[in-house]
């Protein structure tokens, strides 16, 4: 059955970076580096350019300055990339319904069904790319990864960066895989590697020859044979359709402050920001969840702490509240990161409905709160003690991570 | 960080709309009414949108003579924004 299916992989080349030369074009070719936000310190992407100086996403500007000193520097914009990442998947998958949207700039699709129909894989990598110029813009290019698994069309579109195409059959996989690291692999994680490394396995060709008794023994039943099919270049797993997401499991934000926050109201402040995003996103995907964690960091001071509740909660109110008991312990001397965490998520429907007359005028006023700020934009209505703060907003992270909630207009529209 | 300048003002546009989208946008600037100027644009270069509640809000950047100008075009209520003023050395 593998041999006969064909699945792409797409991946935007650079795209926060690509994204800010397409829209202006005086920073095309040259070095770009994309920060959170104008005053942050850290790259969250670099362009093409700016790699090849040597400079990666995560450094810090200061690090990135003495690479290249002359690096420019655009606040990222979140609207934009969202924006693209949308139009690159309507691109996508009207190729094949078996589109799965991997991260912010990262398609698989599975053509073995539809790949006659528009002249064959080539032609559909050529036509994705030539799309891509017309319909976002001339500066965007992706890189396309082709074979019969997701495993190794993930691996070919991340071995011809910038632009490039590679189709893998089942003839080459060795020798295309023996020239990968191992922790270059979808699926082979840092933590495997160092594993793999104490054992004296730090290429394919040496994992390869590990018998799968060998593996089960040291990585047990499910990872032993994981990385014996991954030396393989076996991969079965199939592509998920974003129609078939299943339903989110989880809510959260995080957000790292510009400077350190002292007071203890501040702090307060940017808990319940962040409470009432987590809520909110859970009341729109219509759900609600009974795990609770927050987590703060000061300077050397991590903390986490989390609760499972007996009932099932959507009201940013109460779970700024559980997120202040949680934090009664918490004796740090400030916070510069802060993250909630609403889990154990369950159908608001399966849920009884409120009996006491004071929790239903709650659910009412709530609910008048969400219709308000579905027509007027986030945050048109929202709580007095965010009065006279920076109201930290929604905003797409690289990972896609919440795109079971972004997703659902593809899914509805079909 | 870049030499672009924030203008977000009120500005009165001249555009076409097409049948055919180019570059995901139908809508096509051709000149813009800025501080008693007539800019004529000649190029789109990029389009995106986001949503404000149910508010579509188009942001378009055009190539001007001397420079690239971000426009906002606010579906909604037809009205028209300078965002920002680009050089483009």
């Amino acid at each position: 059955m593998e041999s006969q299916r064909i699945i792409l992989h797409v991946d935007l080349n650079s795209f926060f970076a690509t994204a800010e030369q397409q829209a202006n074009p005086k920073l095309r070719g040259k070095p770009v580096g994309i920060i959170k936000a104008t005053g942050r310190t850290c790259l969250i992407a670099t362009s093409v350019e700016a790699k090849k100086l040597g400079i990666k996403t995560g450094m810090s500007v200061h690090e990135a300055k003495k690479n290249y000193a002359k690096i420019i520097l655009v606040p990222a914009d979140f609207d934009k990339y969202e924006d693209i990442t949308f139009r690159f998947i309507n691109i996508c998958k009207t190729y094949s319904p078996v589109c799965e949207v991997f991260s912010l700039d990262e398609c698989f699709i599975d053509i073995t069904e539809s790949e006659r129909l528009f002249g064959g894989f080539l032609n559909i990598a050529f036509e994705i790319k030539e799309r891509l110029r017309s319909e976002v813009g001339e500066w965007m290019s992706c890189s396309i990864g082709i074979s019969h698994n997701r495993l190794l069309a993930k691996l070919g579109g991340s071995l011809v960066k910038y632009d490039g195409l590679i189709y893998i059959d089942k003839k080459s996989v060795f020798e295309v895989l023996d020239k990968c690291e191992l922790t270059g692999v979808l699926g082979l994680g840092h933590g495997l590697g160092r594993h793999l490394g104490t054992l004296g396995i730090d290429n394919f060709p040496k994992l390869r020859n590990c018998p799968l008794p060998y593996l089960i023994s040291n990585f047990g039943p499910f990872w032993g044979p994981h990385l014996y099919n991954l030396a393989r270049g076996i991969d079965g797993s199939p592509v998920n359709s974003f129609h078939s997401l299943a339903d989110a499991k989880s809510v959260g934000r995080t957000y790292t402050t510009h400077r350190n926050l002292y007071k203890k109201e501040e702090i307060e402040r940017l808990i319940r920001n962040l409470c009432e995003e987590a809520a909110a996103k859970a009341r729109r995907m219509k759900m609600a969840g009974r795990y609770v964690g927050i987590a703060l960091r000061g300077a050397e001071n991590h903390f986490w702490r989390h609760i499972t509740l007996k009932h099932y909660l959507d009201d940013g109110r109460d779970l700024f509240d559980i997120c202040l008991r949680l934090t009664e312990t918490w004796r740090g001397e400030y916070v510069r990161f802060c993250g909630i965490t609403l889990s154990m998520l369950t159908k608001k429907e399966y849920l009884p409905t409120p009996l006491l007359s004071s929790d239903l005028r709650r659910e009412k006023l709530i609910d008048a709160m969400d219709k308000v700020n579905l027509v007027w934009g986030d945050y048109a209505v929202y709580p007095a003690q965010l009065l006279g703060t920076n109201i930290i907003r929604p905003e797409v992270n690289g990972y896609f991570g919440d795109k079971t909630f972004r997703l659902n207009f593809l899914r509805s529209s079909g | 960080m870049t030499s672009d300048v924030l203008i977000n003002e009120k500005i009165k546009v001249w555009a076409f709309f097409d049948e055919t989208p180019v570059n995901g946008t139908s809508i096509f600037p051709i000149a813009v009414s800025w501080r008693r100027r007539l800019i004529r644009l000649d190029k789109l270069i990029f389009s995106s949108s986001r949503r404000v509640g149910h508010e579509k809000i188009l942001g378009l950047v055009c190539r001007g003579e001397n420079a690239n100008y971000e426009l906002e075009y606010n579906t909604s209520t037809h009205s028209w924004r300078m965002r920002k003023v680009m050089s483009t050395e």
